[in-house]
């Protein structure tokens, strides 16, 4: 909840990203994510990602934040995507590191393992690029997130055809916060008749007891929310409030972005494809 | 004068079996503010609904405007937005009203489903803002907003509409005493412009203030009484039986005294 309301906060300071209109701010995250994925050499993924984290120190984004918030994702995106690249047997190569080397596959029932496992210099080179393209995504994602807010971001999508996701969306976001009241009185509840802890059995007693209510008092609040839709005159159409303040500051940042994204692809394929990269 | 509504023997149970509402059998003139009176759990919601036609009774009918009010009249595009346009609830509840992502969009989400245009519909939102003094909270998230801020964008949202009925539950339950004297002005404004109100309240002493006529609700789900605020209030054994009033226990001079206790004004006994 910390997290949400801070988020909601930064995104109303006065900033360069803040002024823009949330589609034009979608489009450019979009754009250059494409252009990230098409990167293939660190130096220019680390560009983009420092005109990125420039947008953000100019919308008043701290850079300890965001990077607080791109960081801790990283050894995740590493263990499960990037470390696995790095062996000979999903990325075969010049050999760095040798880990085993049996010289001959080994067969264990109706599998054929391979005799040798080292890391490679193509392995390395891949696990970096990969975790290097998801550290930019995610920055790119924050910078949009801190600077735009979870409303105005929901009506950047919203169009006719994604019209019912969206208000569920919107939906789910509002009453998160009341079913976390919820729970949160719950356990000050507890807490407060609570003279000595009880078994670990008893305690898990409580917490299914506990899901089990907030299930029925969630889906109590959910047909109330309904009839109060019902009764402001919802017929099955959501229809939403939506304005573009789409003019001539959103056309610059749009070719702005267009200039970036050129020019990390220009610097990617004709300037780094040649060196040992 | 015209009624607004008409219920005729209404009863009703809920999903679980557990009675709501029995045999109740009263109308709503048009113009005039109602009261429903009753202790907690005692069915005043359930009428409500019934006369929002959210909900329907098993036995008897209610009419409104002249009309049966069923699911399969409510079916009827054309009539449940007319029905809808008319007749507004404001939720016991008021966080299960505000579904929408700021304040503005709340206010906005009432006359969009009428289909009004675009422009019209800002100039409401913005009339409403104006006249509940809502301007610095207009985008801000219902979550971040007090109990009090919350019940007086939920009244916003429904008088965006500009509806010719407003059924109000329990409005004043569990607000300090600022916003409770807010809501008894804007209630009196309402009632100076023509609206009909129907008010659920077990908060006495709003009663003779913003109430034309008072319907008491019983513990056994019936209607136990109608009549109008003076004679209502006055009638400390009916209050004491249908659980509105309580007996008080003093000690004078040694000896022990009971009083039937409530809070009308100030401490009356």
């Amino acid at each position: 909840m910390a997290d949400a309301v801070f988020a909601e906060r930064a995104a109303r300071r006065p900033g360069f990203l803040q002024s823009l209109d949330a589609r034009a701010k979608l489009l450019s995250a979009v754009g250059l994510l494409v252009a990230a994925s098409f990167l293939h050499h660190l130096p220019s993924l680390w560009a983009l990602g420092l005109c990125v984290a420039a947008m953000a120190a100019l919308s008043r984004v701290g850079i300890r934040v965001l990077f607080h918030r791109v960081w801790w994702l990283l050894p995740a995106a590493f263990v499960v995507i990037a470390l696995p690249a790095m062996f000979s047997f999903i990325t075969p190569g010049e050999p760095l590191i040798t880990l085993y080397e049996a010289g001959h596959p080994i067969r264990v029932g109706p599998l054929r393992l391979p005799g040798d496992v080292t890391i490679t210099r193509q392995g390395l080179a891949a696990a970096g690029l990969v975790v290097t393209r998801v550290g930019v995504g995610v920055l790119l994602a924050v910078t949009l997130t801190l600077t735009t807010r979870w409303q105005d971001l929901l009506k950047a999508v919203y169009t006719s055809a994604t019209a019912p996701f969206v208000m569920i969306l919107a939906m789910t976001y509002r009453y998160v916060f009341v079913l976390l009241r919820m729970v949160e009185g719950m356990h000050l509840g507890r807490l407060s008749r609570t003279i000595s802890p009880g078994s670990r059995a008893e305690e898990r007693r409580w917490v299914g007891g506990r899901v089990g209510a907030l299930f029925s008092r969630s889906r109590h609040l959910s047909e109330q929310v309904y009839q109060a839709m019902v009764g402001r005159g919802y017929r099955g159409e959501p229809r939403v409030l939506t304005g573009s303040r789409f003019g001539l500051p959103e056309a610059a940042w749009l070719a702005a972005c267009g200039l970036v994204a050129a020019g990390a692809l220009l610097l990617d394929r004709a300037v780094l494809a040649g060196l040992p990269w | 004068m015209t009624e607004v509504f008409r219920a005729g023997g209404i009863s009703y149970s809920y999903p679980d079996g557990r009675l709501g509402l029995a045999e109740a059998s009263f109308g709503v003139a048009e113009g005039e503010s109602l009261i429903v009176l009753g202790a907690n759990a005692s069915g005043k919601s359930t009428l409500l609904h019934l006369l929002a036609g959210l909900v329907f009774p098993a036995a008897g009918e209610v009419q409104a405007f002249g009309t049966r009010l069923t699911e399969a009249a409510l079916r009827d595009g054309e009539f449940a937005r007319r029905f809808r346009q008319r007749v507004q609830l404001l939720f016991q509840d008021a966080d299960a009203m505000l579904f929408n992502p700021t304040v503005y969009d709340e206010i906005a989400f009432g006359p969009l489903q009428l289909d009004l245009p675009v422009d019209d519909v800002r100039q409401r939102v913005e009339e409403m803002v104006a006249l509940l003094g809502l301007g610095k909270v207009t985008q801000q998230p219902p979550f971040a907003l007090s109990g009090g801020e919350k019940k007086k964008v939920a009244l916003a949202a429904l008088l965006a509409v500009s509806p010719e009925v407003l059924l109000l539950d329990e409005p004043t339950t569990g607000l300090d005493p600022r916003f409770q004297r807010w809501f008894v002005e804007i209630a009196l404004e309402l009632r100076e412009l023509g609206k009909t109100l129907v008010t659920a309240t077990h908060d006495l002493h709003i009663v003779p203030e913003i109430g034309d006529r008072v319907l008491v609700l019983g513990e056994d789900h019936r209607i136990a009484a109608a009549g109008t605020p003076p004679d209502i209030l006055g009638d400390v054994d009916l209050l004491l039986q249908v659980n509105l009033v309580h007996e008080h226990a003093h000690i004078h001079d040694d000896a022990i005294h009971l009083h039937p206790h409530a809070h009308l004004h100030e401490h009356e006994h």
